[in-house]
C-alpha cells in the first residue's frame, strides 16, 4: 500500500509538472522544448507593428 | 546590465549568443535565420554579475525594410541596453560598416566583435585593428565565435565600454542633410582604404561561383536538389536512423523496460492498476516515440550538415521561378526549409518576406511541409504496411511540394493578389560543414524531443490511458468501446466516413495528434496495447484498422490537415487577425481532407477491385468541395 | 544600359537605382548605389549573381532591370 502511494504521489507529480510546462508553452505558441514561439512582449511588439501598417 | 547582439544577416549574432549563454538557439549559415530577439543570462564563467544577453534580428541599416529588422530597431532605441555588441563578418566589413556607424549615434556604447577572422586570414586579407577602433572611437576585438576564440576579451571590454555609459558619435560632415546617407558611405570608405588591405578582386569568378553555375542551373538545380534530399532522408530513415530505431522500439521498449519495471512493481507491491497506468499509458505511449529518435537525430545531423555548407540558400534561388509562378518569391523557400524541424520557426520565419499577401500565403502553405513531430507518423505506417519500401519518406515530401504549388495556385485564384515584392537574397560562401555544430544541432534537436515526450506527450498519453480504461460512469470498462475515449472518438467518426477511415481509433489518434503530431503513433500504441503484437509489427494490430491504401491516406490526413494547436497559436500570432486564421485552418483542412479522401476512394479500386467504404458520401463532399472551390474563384475574379 | 542586359563577367559601375524608395534604401544599405562598382557574375535560373563589395547577392529579374549601369 505504501509503495502504492509513494509511487502514485511522483508520477502524479511529473504528471502535473508537464502539464504545467506544456500549458505555459502552448500558450506562447510553442511546445516544450520547441526554440520556436513568442514571449508576450513580443507578440505585442508584432501587433503594434501590424497597427502601424 | 543589459547587451544586446546587433549586425547584419549571417554575421554570427545567434552563434556568438549560443557561445557566451550556454543556449542552443537555432544557427543556420543563410540570412534571415533569427526573427525575434531572444533573451538569456550570460555564463558566470565570463562575469560574476548578472548579465543579460539579447540575440537580435539581422539588419542591414536601422532603418527597417522587414518586420523582423524593425525588432532590432525597437529594441536598442525603445530598450536602451548599456552596451551593443556589433557583430561583423570581416569579410563583409564594408558593408557593416554602414549600419555600425548608425549604431554609433545613438550614445550607446558599442564594441565592434569582428567574426570569422579565421576566414579573413585564408582569403589573404587583414584588417587593421588600432586603426579602426581610432577612426571609430570604439574598442575592436577579432573573434572566432564558433571556435569560442577572443569571448573572454570581447566580453570583459564591453562590460568595461557599458561602464562608460556614453559613446562618440563618428565625425563626418553632412548629418542631417539630404545626402546623409551619401556623406556616410563616403565616411565608411575611408575608413575602409585606411584600414583593410584586400588582394582579391570583386569580379574574380571563384569556387563558389563555379559550384552555383551547377547546383543553381536552370535544368540541374531541382534533380540535384531532389537528389540531395532523397539521399539524406534514405540515409537516416532506411540506413543507419532506421536500424537504431528498430532496436530501440523493438528491445528496449519493447522487453527490456517493461520487463525491468513489471518486475519492479510487482516485487514492491504497487496495485495492478497504477502498474497499468505507468508501464501500459505513460511508458507504452511515450516509449513508441522515443523509438524514434535515433531516426530524427541522424536526419537532423544530416540537415545541418547540409544547411551549414551554405547550400540552402541557392535552394531559394533554384525554387524562386517555380514560386514566382504561384505569386510567391524564393524568400518563401526559406520558412518552408525551417519548417521540416519544426512548423512553429517556419511560420515566424516568414516575417522575413516584405509583402503581405505573400507573407499570408507562405504562412498558410509552411504547415504543409512535415516537421520532425509528424515523422514518427510517417515511420510507423511505413514500418507496418510497407516494409522495406524506400519510397514512402520521399513521397510524402514530394507530395508536400504538389500540395504547396496547388496549394498555392488556389490561393493566388481565391485571393487574387498580384506579387509586388523583389527577390534579393545574399548567397554566402560555401564552407565545409562543421561537424561540431551539427552535432551541436542533433543533440538539441534530441534534447527538444525528449523534454516534448517526457511533458505534453506523457501528459496525453496519461489522459489517453484514462479515458480509453474508464466509462462515463467512471467505472472500469470491460469493453473498449464502451470506454470515454471510444465515445469522444465517435462523435467525429462519422465526419472521418467518406476518406474510408471507419472505427474511433481514428478519430481519437487524429484528435490527440492537434496537441502533439507525435500522440497519433502514443495513442494507437496505446489502445492497441491488448493486442499480443506490437503495434510496429508487420502484421500486429493496425493492419486490423488499415489496409495500405487507407494507411497512406491516413497518413496524409495527418501531415495534410492544420499542425498542432501550438503551430495554430504561432499561425495566428503571424496572421494577425481572426478572419485570417479561420480561412488558414478551413483551407488546410479542406486540402488534406480531399486529399486523403481521393487516395482512399481512387486508390481502393484501383488496387483491390471493389469500392472503399464510404464511397456515396465521398461523391457527395467531392462535389461539395468542388461547388466551393467554383464559388471562391468565381468571386475573386469578380473582385478584380 | 540596364543591369539585365549586361553580361556575365562584366564589372561596371551603377548610374542611378529607380523604383520604389524603400527597396532603394534597402539597396542602398547593401552597398548598390551610385557610382559603386557591380559585377555581373552569371545568371541562374532566372535570377542575376551579383557581386558588390565582393559578397554575392540573387536579385530576380525586375531589380536587374531597375539597376541603371553607366
Amino acid at each position: 500500500m505504501t509503495s502504492t502511494i509513494i509511487v502514485g504521489i511522483l508520477f502524479a507529480a511529473i504528471i502535473l509538472y508537464g502539464a504545467i510546462k506544456s500549458f505555459k508553452n502552448i500558450r506562447n505558441n510553442s511546445c516544450p522544448g520547441c526554440s520556436g514561439g513568442c514571449s508576450q512582449s513580443q507578440r505585442n511588439s508584432c501587433k503594434k507593428m501590424r497597427l502601424e501598417k | 546590465m543589459k547587451i544586446g547582439l546587433a549586425g547584419n544577416p549571417n554575421s554570427g549574432k545567434t552563434t556568438l549568443f549560443n557561445a557566451i549563454t550556454g543556449k542552443t538557439e537555432y544557427v543556420g549559415n543563410w540570412a534571415g535565420v533569427t526573427v525575434d530577439k531572444k533573451e538569456a543570462n550570460l555564463k558566470r564563467e565570463y562575469n560574476k554579475n548578472k548579465i543579460t544577453i539579447v540575440d537580435l534580428p539581422g539588419a542591414y541599416s536601422i532603418a527597417p525594410f522587414t518586420n523582423e529588422e524593425a525588432i532590432a530597431r525597437d529594441f536598442v532605441l525603445g530598450e536602451k541596453p548599456d552596451a551593443i555588441i556589433n557583430i561583423i563578418d570581416a569579410s563583409n566589413l564594408e558593408r557593416s560598416l554602414f549600419f555600425t556607424t548608425q549604431l554609433l549615434e545613438l550614445d550607446i556604447p558599442v564594441v565592434i566583435a569582428l567574426n570569422k577572422i579565421d576566414i579573413l586570414r585564408k582569403h589573404g586579407e587583414s584588417i587593421d585593428l588600432e586603426g579602426l577602433s581610432k577612426d571609430l572611437h570604439c574598442e575592436v576585438v577579432s573573434v572566432v565565435a564558433n571556435e569560442g576564440e577572443g569571448l573572454k576579451e570581447l566580453l570583459s571590454r564591453s562590460i568595461d565600454s557599458a561602464d562608460k555609459k556614453t559613446q562618440a558619435s563618428p565625425d563626418f560632415s553632412g548629418k542631417g542633410t539630404e545626402g546623409e546617407d551619401q556623406a556616410r558611405q563616403a565616411f565608411v570608405k575611408e575608413i575602409i582604404t585606411g584600414t583593410f588591405i584586400t588582394k582579391r578582386k570583386a569580379n574574380e569568378i571563384t569556387f563558389s561561383d563555379k559550384v552555383d553555375r551547377i547546383v543553381a542551373s536552370p535544368y540541374l538545380g531541382l534533380p540535384i536538389f531532389a537528389l540531395i534530399m532523397w539521399g539524406v532522408y534514405s540515409f537516416s530513415i532506411n540506413g543507419l536512423g532506421g536500424f537504431l530505431s528498430g532496436y530501440v522500439n523493438d528491445t528496449l521498449f519493447g522487453v527490456v523496460v517493461p520487463d525491468f519495471l513489471n518486475g519492479f512493481f510487482e516485487t514492491i507491491g504497487v496495485n495492478t492498476l497504477l502498474q497499468s497506468l505507468i508501464i501500459d499509458g505513460a511508458i507504452g505511449g511515450v516509449g513508441a516515440v522515443i523509438g524514434f529518435l535515433p531516426l530524427i537525430m541522424v536526419l537532423f545531423f544530416c540537415l545541418a550538415l547540409l544547411e551549414d555548407s551554405g547550400y540552402m540558400s541557392r535552394v531559394a534561388v533554384v525554387m524562386d521561378r517555380y514560386f514566382k509562378r504561384i505569386g510567391l518569391s524564393g524568400k518563401s523557400v526559406i520558412p518552408m526549409i525551417v519548417g521540416t524541424g519544426c512548423s512553429i520557426p517556419g511560420v515566424m520565419a516568414a516575417r522575413t518576406i516584405e509583402d503581405d499577401n505573400e507573407r499570408i500565403v507562405t504562412i498558410m502553405l509552411t504547415p504543409f511541409v512535415p516537421c520532425s513531430a509528424k515523422l514518427p507518423i510517417i515511420a510507423l505506417m511505413a514500418v507496418v504496411f510497407f516494409p522495406g519500401q524506400s519510397w514512402v519518406f520521399p513521397s510524402m515530401y514530394l507530395i508536400a511540394g504538389v500540395l504547396i504549388i496547388i496549394g498555392g495556385l488556389l490561393l493566388k485564384k481565391i485571393l487574387k493578389f498580384e506579387s509586388t515584392s523583389t527577390f534579393i537574397l545574399e548567397l554566402p560562401e560555401y564552407k565545409i560543414p562543421s561537424l561540431k555544430h551539427a552535432f551541436r544541432q542533433m543533440i538539441k534537436q534530441a534534447k527538444s524531443f525528449i523534454i516534448k515526450a517526457s511533458t505534453i506527450i506523457l501528459v496525453m498519453n496519461t489522459v489517453v490511458w484514462f479515458m480509453q480504461s474508464y466509462s462515463w460512469n467512471f467505472q472500469l470498462a470491460t469493453d473498449q468501446n464502451t470506454s470515454i475515449l471510444a465515445i469522444v472518438g465517435g462523435i467525429i467518426a462519422p465526419l472521418l466516413i467518406p476518406i474510408g477511415f471507419a472505427g474511433w481509433q481514428m478519430a481519437a489518434a487524429i484528435l490527440t495528434g492537434f496537441v502533439a503530431k507525435e500522440n497519433v503513433v502514443a495513442t494507437f500504441a496505446i489502445i492497441l496495447i491488448s493486442s499480443d503484437a506490437a503495434i510496429h509489427s508487420m502484421s500486429g494490430p493496425l493492419t486490423e484498422l488499415f489496409t495500405p491504401v487507407t494507411a497512406f491516406a491516413f497518413l496524409v490526413f495527418n501531415l495534410f490537415t492544420p499542425p498542432c494547436f501550438a503551430a495554430i497559436g504561432a499561425m495566428n500570432a503571424e496572421l494577425g487577425s481572426k478572419k485570417w486564421i479561420v480561412r488558414a485552418i478551413l483551407f488546410q483542412i479542406g486540402v488534406g481532407y480531399t486529399l486523403a479522401m481521393l487516395i482512399t476512394q481512387i486508390g481502393t479500386p484501383l488496387i483491390y477491385g471493389h469500392l472503399a467504404t464510404g464511397f456515396i458520401p465521398a461523391v457527395v463532399v467531392a462535389l461539395f468541395v468542388a461547388g466551393i472551390l467554383y464559388y471562391l474563384i468565381k468571386k475573386g475574379e469578380r473582385i478584380s | 544600359m540596364p543591369l539585365y542586359k549586361s553580361k556575365p563577367g562584366d564589372t561596371r559601375q551603377i548610374k542611378n537605382v529607380s523604383g520604389n524608395e524603400k527597396i532603394k534604401k534597402f539597396l542602398f544599405s547593401l552597398g548598390c548605389s551610385q557610382g559603386e562598382d557591380i559585377t555581373l557574375i552569371s545568371i541562374l535560373a532566372g535570377n542575376y549573381i551579383i557581386s558588390v563589395k565582393n559578397i554575392r547577392y540573387a536579385i530576380d529579374k525586375n531589380m536587374a532591370k531597375a539597376i541603371e549601369l553607366v
